[in-house]
């Protein structure tokens, strides 16, 4: 079974139910927990996994052979705007490169070869009750968070169907609503959306919905920040959405959370994510016979 | 110069939008921008009226004329990002996976394969109190939102050319692509934290970025309150780097109040929309030529 752990909006607590619900499921069935906001990954700062095993993420970028006599092909065949040819000399920018190939193809000569350069890292390791963790590092300056999040995918779940019967991977998705959330997202059991109950929240709740929807996966709503004004939960019956847990808004959930700590290891907690444990399996479970 | 300030913050929620729409208000006439083209929220909080929209086409995707096709999966054999599919021994691409490089019409022996723009989004330009207002949408799950981010960039540099004005920007979450082409050609970046150790690691890689691009960069730390230990050890750890903490924000109900009341949170007041002022007061400070500065 997968999950994916999406919102639309930054900081509505993602992470913060991803961690815990990796915790909560992790003492009765084997249980992955990959972090793909490559961008800024958090979820390790709460497991503290120790790691076993790293892994360099690369793409590839051209490199201009001596054949070269510059007559603007693969400078005009690249979409990336990579390769210029300036003053009678063909420039590669690698940091836009997007690692397609493209211009290998274009060029007439042959000239054009290609090297390899590292844009990522991905971490994997073990935390409590031995929940199997996972991260993606996008390296800083670098932009092709989509390659991490593809290497992370098949890093960090290829053993997953593999494993015992019953296993979960959950998936910590990035923020937004691009090509990087898909891939991320795609192909789960259920998209567990997370909320909270502001004008951003609901707006940006909307557009996780219609990604939900857009890659064909059943979604649950989890309301964070719960002040008690029904704001989601208006939402929620209007899109035929279940809620399947909530938090309430308390500072003191924020002062936990701030310190790194998890909310499973606070009694007062704990139970919010056993029981959306709970619930989360009988939906995918059903999405799944269904 | 046109002086181009950009609002991020590595960690998601940690108030960008709600600075930026209060400095939106404190600057006077401003060119504002929306940088954050994934999950745009400034123009909830900043009353405007939307002149135009278009559609951008910021990608293409590769597509196969069934009846020039041979099927010799040559296209698929040179596909890097497994775009290219074949069923039933026919050849088809799936245009959520195509980068749209363009690859696969280099190598069809048929010349079947042609590439098509994409539309990836909505451009807006909009007119605010203080000026106009850049923004955009990305298309559900496109490719290319730093190409939208650009888009939305030059259509809000035109426009401060053209007025003589300034541009705040409104960033989205992250370090990558995206913020990126946020930053890049701002004078200062502004980072809006929490003091959370998840808000500490998302603006140390955020503030890498800016150091890597050499933009000069300050911090605000918002909602100090929830952890005054937190904010001292990135106030510390961001003196260590050089970089200077330009204000604390408390956590403030009258900033959740402004945003359902679809207001800059300094319209409706309090110890938040204070300290953003006092923020607003010393940023605009650094250049006083350059930065536009009403009363404050």
């Amino acid at each position: 079974m997968r999950l994916a752990i999406l919102s639309g909006k930054g900081g509505t607590g993602k992470t913060t139910v991803a961690v815990n619900l990796a915790v909560a499921f992790a003492s009765a069935r084997a249980t992955v927990y990959a972090d793909y906001d490559v961008e800024e990954p958090n979820g390790f700062i709460f497991l503290q996994p120790q790691i076993v095993s790293t892994r360099v993420v690369t793409s590839t970028y051209p490199v201009i052979g001596e054949e070269c006599e510059p007559c603007g092909v693969c400078s005009a065949a690249c979409t990336s705007h990579a390769l210029a040819e300036v003053g009678g000399r063909v420039l590669v920018f690698p940091e836009i490169c997007h690692g397609c190939g493209t211009c290998t193809l274009a060029c007439p000569r042959g000239a054009i070869r290609e090297k390899a350069r590292p844009i990522g890292e991905l971490r994997s390791g073990t935390a409590r009750d031995g929940l199997a963790c996972s991260e993606g590092i996008l390296r800083e300056g670098e932009t092709l968070a989509t390659t991490v999040i593809q290497r992370l995918r098949e890093f960090a779940e290829r053993d997953a169907g593999r494993g015992a019967q019953g296993s979960i991977v959950i998936a910590d998705c990035p923020p937004g609503s691009s090509c990087e959330v898909m891939h991320a997202a795609e192909g789960s059991d259920l998209a567990l959306l997370v909320a909270e109950p502001t004008a951003f929240g609901l707006h940006d709740l909307g557009l996780a919905v219609r990604l939900a929807r857009h890659l064909e996966l059943p979604a649950a709503i989890f309301v964070n920040k719960d002040d008690g004004s029904g704001f989601i939960d208006r939402y929620a019956t209007q899109a035929g959405l279940p809620i399947v847990g909530r938090l309430p808004f308390d500072l003191e959930i924020a002062r936990v959370t701030a310190r790194g700590a998890l909310l499973m290891d606070d009694r007062r907690y704990a139970d919010t994510f056993i029981e959306l444990a709970a619930a989360v399996s009988g939906l995918a479970g059903r999405s799944r016979t269904a | 110069m046109n002086y181009q300030l950009a609002v991020v913050s590595g960690k998601g929620g940690t108030g960008k939008t709600t600075v930026a729409a209060a400095f939106a208000d404190l600057a006077g006439a401003v060119v504002m921008a929306d940088c954050d083209v994934e999950a745009p929220n400034l123009h909830l909080v900043l009353p405007h009226e939307t002149l135009q929209a278009r559609d951008f086409s910021g990608n293409h995707v590769a597509t196969i004329e069934r009846d020039a096709c041979i099927d010799c999966g040559a296209c698929e054999s040179v596909c890097r990002f497994g775009a290219v599919h074949s069923q039933d021994g026919e050849y088809g691409i799936d245009s959520a996976t195509c980068e749209g490089c363009g690859a696969c019409t280099y190598v069809c022996p048929q010349d079947a394969v042609t590439l098509e723009p994409l539309r990836t989004g909505t451009l807006m330009l909009s007119q605010a109190a203080g000026g106009v207002f850049a923004h955009a949408e990305l298309a559900l799950a496109a490719d290319g939102s730093g190409k939208l981010v650009t888009q939305v960039r030059q259509l809000a540099s035109g426009e401060a050319r053209a007025s003589g004005r300034n541009v705040i920007i409104d960033g989205a979450p992250g370090m990558g692509c995206v913020v990126i082409s946020t930053i890049t050609g701002c004078q200062a970046v502004l980072a809006v934290t929490e003091p959370t150790q998840s808000g500490w690691h998302d603006l140390e890689r955020v503030l890498n970025v800016t150091e890597h691009f050499r933009i000069a960069s300050f911090v605000a730390v918002n909602k100090w309150d929830i952890s005054p230990e937190m904010t001292e050890e990135i106030e510390r750890r961001c003196a260590e780097r050089g970089v200077r903490v330009v204000g604390r924000i408390p956590w403030d109900p009258a900033v959740a109040e402004a945003m359902a009341r679809q207001l800059p949170v300094t319209r409706v007041g309090g110890p938040a929309a204070d300290a953003i002022r006092a923020i607003w007061a010393d940023i605009s400070a650094q250049r006083p030529r350059q930065l536009p500065l009403k009363e404050v």
